[in-house]
């Protein structure tokens, strides 16, 4: 149908489309646009590699493609934006474990493609391929699971973890060359190395904290760029070369950013994990939480002349974002200034309150940084917290073995006023105690936290 | 020595891997922290490219084969959900922000 060149040249347009949506992307008012050129980008790529004469089977590729499209549709639309990460770390999984898929059916097709000389650098390229592939496979699955709190979020870790990871890495790379000596397509020894591949990704991720999820998650993402880099090799494909070098480069960039800006280290979240040990130094014995009915909490709310509302991971799962914004609409008309604190580490990924908040129609600018508001905090009457806990934790710097160290830090011990509501004074994620729940100037309302924030709407518009 | 040959014949793929390093830096070093999501899930979306592998390896694949048909289905259908599942729900966090910006206007 189509020459290679002219494939070729669509191919070009294709790789320029995609960068030029990628620059789009990082600019808040062309950023939907940025993400349609990529999606054409990516549209022009695929149509293209279908034109070309030597493309058999059409049957089984377009049947595919109608069926990835609509189970790809249906799963976009429906899931909550609540539950992003599980659903962009499913995705990632999928892309994964199509990746090992293809790698296998080269490996298969290795010795009649290359005159039975399995050492060459196809086959190395096809081994990275397999190897990121899987990784990136059992690392999404892993993080689904935590993130579904299926295991516990802070982590798992065991003694001698770190060397075992080691171990099965090394393990890997020798069975991969083994196969490669041997100058034939062991099975057998591909399996295990696919097997230790699967364990190398699960350790990888599980002693992750939930804290240090976004950067997990980037990973992955920097995981699959590199595995589409190697697959790109394969094929000779440019544009899977390209595109896999852009992306697997700046998830990379995209983690040490995040953790830059929340001064985490990023080797150590990389080599041992994120979790700490534990028992918290800082729980005081016989503080005593303070209580505040709902009729009162509204009685400040409504009498304060500046608010500051916290919201965290805890306003996402409760779906209580758009009554957040109603009780910050009732406040202006009562003449109480609103603002909102979005700390970089609420939720579980990298703007994760801010999409909900622009959900709720909140406005981009009553949205502070933590450093903005710790500036300003001495001066407002009242913090008002929605499901928060371990970011609004005022001793996160205290000591270094603390699982928050690092993470920027709320001045919440110079605020006048402070209602927290929470669903029960459990520790957060890190598995740490929150001492600011037991300071004088802080009232707590535990419970259910949509019907406490139904029945403090009703209170404020009674009073 | 096979590694330095293949270095030698294929200088403009090293050339791309340069630039593409810096471009892949380049491009992410001023996003501002709201769009790190969306951003996250567009690179996400993008990981769906794999769908060219694989229907590579489908579309060369000889009638009778079919394990490698079947195989090959599956990892198209598992990348198309990727790329098409990633994009639009890129859009929907974007929508998002989109119809916040209108009403400040």
């Amino acid at each position: 149908m189509f020459s290679k060149n002219l494939i070729e040249f669509f191919y070009l347009i294709s790789a320029a489309l995609l960068i030029i949506g990628l620059r789009f992307l990082t600019n808040s008012q062309r950023a939907r646009w940025g993400n349609l050129l990529i999606s054409s980008a990516m549209g022009i790529a695929v149509v293209s590699s279908l034109l070309g004469t030597d493309i058999t089977n059409l049957g089984w590729i377009f049947s595919a493609i109608i069926i990835g499209s609509v189970m790809g549709i249906l799963s976009s639309r429906k899931v909550r934006l609540t539950s992003a990460p599980q659903l962009l770390a499913f995705y990632n999984g999928l892309g994964g474990a199509a990746v090992t898929i293809t790698s296998y059916i080269a490996f298969i097709q290795l010795p009649i493609l290359e005159n039975n000389n399995l050492f060459s650098l196809r086959s190395i390229f096809i081994f990275f391929s397999i190897f990121l592939g899987i990784v990136s496979f059992s690392g999404s699955i892993t993080s689904i699971i935590k993130l579904r709190n299926l295991l516990p979020e802070s982590g798992i870790s065991f003694p001698l973890q770190k060397l075992l990871n080691f171990f099965t890495l090394i393990a890997t790379f020798a069975i991969t060359g083994f196969i490669l000596a041997k100058n034939e397509p062991d099975h057998y020894l591909l399996y295990l190395m696919m097997l230790l591949s699967t364990v190398y990704g699960i350790f990888f991720f599980m002693p992750i904290g939930g804290f240090d999820s976004p950067i997990a998650i980037s990973f992955l993402n920097s995981y699959s760029g590199f595995s589409l880099v190697f697959s790109g090799a394969i094929y000779s494909n440019q544009i899977m070369l390209v595109s896999g070098l852009v992306i697997g480069l700046s998830s990379i960039v995209l983690a040490i950013l995040f953790a830059k800006s929340t001064k985490r280290s990023i080797f150590k979240i990389l080599l041992g994990g994120s979790n700490y040990n534990l028992p918290s130094p800082y729980y005081h014995l016989g503080m005593v939480a303070r209580e505040i009915t709902i009729s009162d909490a509204a009685i400040l709310l409504k009498y304060s002349k500046k608010v500051l509302i916290i919201p965290g991971y805890g306003m996402g799962i409760s779906q209580t974002h758009y009554s957040c914004k109603e009780l910050e609409d009732l406040l202006i008309e009562n003449n109480v200034e609103v603002k909102y604190l979005v700390h970089p580490y609420a939720g579980r990924m990298p703007g994760h309150m801010n999409i909900l908040l622009s959900e709720a129609n909140v406005s981009y600018k009553n949205i502070l940084q933590v450093d903005d508001v710790n500036k300003i905090i001495h001066n407002l009457d009242l913090v008002f917290c929605i499901g928060a806990n371990d970011i609004i934790n005022p001793y996160i710097d205290r000591d270094k073995k603390n699982p928050l160290y690092g993470i920027p830090k709320i001045n919440l011990e110079k605020a006048k006023q402070i209602i927290i509501i929470k669903r029960s004074l459990q520790p957060g994620f890190s598995g740490l105690e929150n001492q600011i729940f037991f300071e004088p100037n802080t009232k707590l309302i535990l419970g259910n936290l949509k019907s406490i924030l139904l029945k403090l709407i009703i209170e404020v518009r009674e009073i | 020595m096979e590694l330095f040959t293949y270095l030698f014949q294929n200088r403009e793929v090293l050339y791309i891997i340069l630039f593409c390093s810096f471009l892949g830096i380049e491009i992410i070093s001023h996003v501002p922290l709201v769009l790190l999501s969306p951003m996250n899930s567009a690179i996400n979306s993008i990981h769906g490219l794999i769908v060219l592998g694989a229907i590579y390896v489908v579309g060369k694949a000889k009638e009778d084969d079919v394990s490698i048909l079947i195989l090959g289905f599956i990892a198209i259908i598992f990348s198309t959900m990727n790329l098409v599942g990633g994009s639009l729900f890129t859009d929907r966090m974007l929508k998002v922000f989109k119809k916040k910006e209108s009403l400040e206007e």
